[in-house]
């Protein structure tokens, strides 16, 4: 409508919390990872963690009942039989529940501690894992802020999306700036060029100027498709949290795991058909193979994404599977392996334990011979 | 002798009557110079034209100031001053001027753009088109309503508009009483009474025509506060979808840049 855009605008104020969106996320996501190791440590302190003492107690409780059904029941037959071998064999649980849950449960605070922190450095690793000049953990960066950054220019220009004539031409040129300095700040973020993200910049600001209208549109780098729909933005909030729930739930899940330890250990001595112990430590180790399995396809995806510059174009496709289809099928294949991994320890524990108790019976029973 | 004599006075006197009452017309509108009722109605006009032009002028002056007035108080004072130094001769703002400078970053500094672009515009960091462009839409909304209700809809522009309605209509009583009034004067020509009356006629027009105008006016006012209105709603509904529209991309990106990978990784440099 009326002419005179001035080329460089004054200074309003509001530029502190400009472009700082992507970097106060990820710092707060990383003391989201700080508090998680925080909570860990708190937690299971033996000393001075409330809530693991408690536990601790409550497992001691169980054991102790437990104990009392064993003397009574599997006491009177091992009298009645005189099986040296049996009667070894029930001292060896109250001997383990007594090593992990005394001292507050100080070994099984340990124990569960450098359980978490192998397996979590092994979940790190994958990520460090290299596919030709591309870790997992930079493809996945890249893919992610590639994403962020468009999300970022879409708003940026979305005021340009109701203007005609003149008035987008001003509008649009007058976003030149700002939409050069998301790209520069994406790429400083991750810390490496996002080629498709500045070639998709480089056309959203040439596009309007004289000579330099391209009229052949390459799919990568249409400018048309900083347009968008306000329920695009919706579709990746929805996405993005979905994967943060997933990645969280699994933290929690493995902490509430953590803390069951105690009462899994005080259940162990009751005759069950599985020890307890051993579903906890199934269920303990299939969350880090959900992790370890996420981490690995998503990681491998990411790659594909980034060595075939499809990272700009299928940003929602691949929130979609970073939220949807990964966390589904991680949960799927360490779902299956976890079971099988129960059944074969508790099947194969059963026997060793029968066969250890059974080795020590007999050993008694000889030294008790050869005595007599 | 004697009674010649009486006859001659009598005579006399007769005469002097008959020529009296011959000129009493002209003795009559000689001795009412001071109150012709022509003289009368024509410095009346004028007393009424000079009622007119004063009341105009305190008219423009009084809207002149309320203008300022509520530029003052509606608007906050960067763009107050840039109001200020677009008045024309007749002292409105040009608006064409304060469009360009207004959308050229003349008034980013405004509390108003400011706040706007700290609420929706994180990606942006300068005061952005589309909140110039909703700051000029406003004040040339302001200044709509702000004409309209200072020039016609306020008390004191209801108060000028009824005195002028009023001496309008004195001047058309003068009018037709002095219209009135000719009909009755010795007037040998039947024409001069009939343009006297059709002047009488005239004023009565006339001044159908001023209450017309003046409800015209009143209409009109009333006709551009309500488009200003609508004006705000539409602009309102705009200015609300582009801040849902930018809030939901601020809300992905921050929920995208709180993106972590199992085992504690997060996106971009190391932790």
């Amino acid at each position: 409508m009326m002419p005179l855009i001035a080329q460089s605008f004054p200074t309003t104020g509001g530029e502190s919390d400009a472009l700082d969106i992507i970097t106060s996320s990820l710092e707060l996501s990383r003391a989201t990872v700080e508090s998680w190791n925080a909570v860990w440590l708190v937690t299971l302190d033996p000393l001075a963690s409330g809530l693991w003492i408690g536990l601790i107690q409550l497992g001691i409780t169980l054991g102790a009942a437990s104990i009392l059904f064993i003397a009574m029941t599997t006491g009177k037959e091992i009298i009645e039989k005189q099986s040296w071998s049996e009667l070894a064999s029930i001292f060896i649980w109250p001997l383990v529940i007594m090593i992990f849950l005394g001292a507050n449960g100080n070994v099984l605070a340990g124990t569960i501690k450098f359980i978490r922190g192998f397996s979590y450095a092994q979940v790190q690793n994958v990520l460090q894992l290299q596919v030709g000049e591309l870790t997992f953990r930079d493809a996945i960066s890249n893919v992610t802020i590639t994403g962020i950054a468009k999300q970022q220019l879409e708003s940026l220009y979305s005021e340009c999306q109701g203007k005609v004539g003149t008035e987008l031409v001003e509008c649009w040129n007058s976003k030149q700036e700002q939409a050069q300095a998301i790209v520069t700040e994406a790429e400083r973020q991750a810390r490496s060029p996002l080629e498709p993200l500045r070639a998709f910049g480089d056309a959203l600001w040439n596009a309007s100027l004289p000579g330099q209208i391209s009229t052949a549109v390459r799919l990568t780098t249409d400018p048309g498709s900083v347009f968008r729909d306000t329920a695009i933005p919706i579709i990746r909030f929805i996405l993005y949290a979905l994967q943060w729930g997933f990645v969280n739930i699994l933290e929690a899940a493995l902490l509430l795991t953590a803390l069951f330890a105690p009462i899994a250990i005080g259940l162990s001595l009751l005759p069950l058909q599985g020890r307890p112990i051993w579903a906890w430590l199934t269920g303990f180790i299939t969350l880090f193979g959900i992790q370890l399995g996420y981490n690995i396809v998503v990681g491998l995806t990411a790659v594909v994404l980034v060595k075939s510059g499809a990272e700009l174009v299928s940003d929602v496709a691949f929130l979609f599977f970073l939220s949807i289809f990964a966390p589904g099928l991680a949960v799927l294949v360490a779902g299956g392996g976890g079971f099988a991994l129960y059944n074969g320890i508790s099947s194969n524990v059963k026997s060793l334990i029968d066969i250890f108790s059974n080795a020590i019976g007999t050993v008694t029973s000889i030294a008790l011979i050869r005595r007599g | 002798m004697q009674l010649k004599w009486i006859l001659i006075r009598f005579l006399a006197l007769f005469l002097v009557l008959g020529v009296g009452s011959l000129n009493s017309p002209v003795l009559a509108r000689t001795q009412d110079v001071g109150s012709d009722p022509v003289e009368a109605a024509i410095q009346d006009q004028v007393n009424g034209s000079n009622v007119y032009v004063s009341s105009t002028e305190n008219q423009i002056n009084d809207f002149l100031g309320d203008v300022q007035n509520f530029v003052q108080n509606d608007v906050l004072s960067p763009v107050n001053n840039l109001i200020q130094s677009t008045l024309g001769a007749f002292q409105l703002p040009d608006l064409f001027q304060l469009w360009s400078q207004i959308m050229g970053g003349a008034a980013s500094r405004d509390p108003g753009a400011v706040l706007s672009e700290t609420l929706e515009n994180k990606t942006n960091g300068r005061s952005s088109y589309g909140i110039r462009e909703d700051l000029s839409k406003y004040v040339f909304r302001a200044m709509a309503t702000g004409v309209a209700d200072q020039s016609t809809l306020s008390q004191e522009a209801q108060n000028q508009m009824a005195q002028v309605r009023q001496s309008t209509q004195q001047n058309t009583q003068e009018s037709v009483r002095l219209g009135e009034g000719s009909q009755d004067l010795d007037v040998t020509q039947q024409i001069m009474q009939n343009l006297s009356q059709q002047t009488a006629l005239n004023s009565q027009v006339n001044e159908r025509v001023l209450q017309e105008a003046q409800q015209a006016r009143v209409d009109r006012a009333i006709g551009n506060t309500l488009s200003a209105q609508t004006a705000r709603e539409l602009s309102a509904i705009t200015t609300a979808d582009r801040r849902k529209n930018i809030s939901a991309g601020n809300a992905a990106s921050q929920q995208g840049g709180l993106l972590m990978m199992p085992g504690g990784v997060t996106l971009g440099s190391d932790q």
